[in-house]
């Protein structure tokens, strides 16, 4: 389809489209001060799930004191990841705790745990960044880039009775 | 995705979104306080809280992928 006009059809689309996205804006413009209160306590309830997890492979690591180096360096990764969970969540953290995962050794945890501390982080990160995240996802900028359908788009819009605005 | 099954595809979206709206403004975002299952009935309002914000986060960014690709695809 590269090259042709698009159909009348497909801006009645575009438009709804960018309908969509302007009321999802304004649900979460509207909830804002109630959303950032259930932020707080989800972040809170996800660290806290993810500590539980941490404390588990500590216990682990304490089974392997007898290995030295490896027991010091793996405690060292753990409490690094477990103090970073203290506070809530931000970039830094995030970089520091994704990078003590990669150090880990695989005897610490087990994939499926390691998959759900994965998950869970991702979570947090997208939990604590949801303004940024629904800021970038709602604006229309795009639009600019087909300015020379606005006559066209206008028009649609004006000459549509079953609107409700 | 083909230019002729959007208008399918955004069907679908519209009927995702007003699910969703109506989830953000029922009842169960309303804090309740049942005495004998405080605490779990608080962790699944945390969960089905958390779970509603990022549906809403992944609706409105999937919305947009989806109407940018139509639109550079002319």
């Amino acid at each position: 389809m590269c090259g042709k006009q698009p159909s009348k059809g497909r801006l009645h689309d575009i438009i709804r489209c960018i309908e969509m996205l302007k009321s999802v804006e304004v649900q979460f413009r509207m909830k804002r001060g109630i959303i950032n209160q259930w932020v707080i306590v989800i972040n809170r309830y996800t660290a806290e799930i993810i500590d539980q997890v941490i404390v588990k492979g500590m216990h682990e690591i304490g089974k392997m004191k007898e290995k030295g180096q490896f027991y010091e360096d793996m405690m060292f990764l753990l409490e690094t990841i477990y103090m970073s969970h203290q506070g809530g969540s931000n970039f830094m953290r995030t970089t520091v705790i994704n990078h003590a995962f990669n150090l880990m050794a695989e005897q610490v945890f087990t994939s499926k745990e390691l998959s759900e501390v994965r998950c869970l982080n991702q979570r947090l990160e997208m939990i604590s960044n949801w303004e940024t995240i629904i800021k970038k996802s709602t604006r229309c900028r795009f639009v600019y880039w087909i300015r020379s359908l606005f006559p066209f788009i206008f028009d649609m819009i004006m000459s549509d009775v079953k609107r409700p605005n | 995705m083909k230019d002729e099954v959007f208008s399918e595809r955004l069907d679908l979206f519209y009927v995702k979104l007003v699910q969703w709206i109506v989830k953000m403004n029922s009842d169960s975002m309303v804090d309740v306080k049942i005495p004998d299952k405080e605490t779990l009935v608080n962790t699944e309002f945390l969960k089905s809280r958390a779970n509603l914000i990022i549906a809403g986060l992944d609706l409105a960014t999937e919305l947009k992928r989806n109407v940018k690709t139509l639109i550079l695809m002319y």
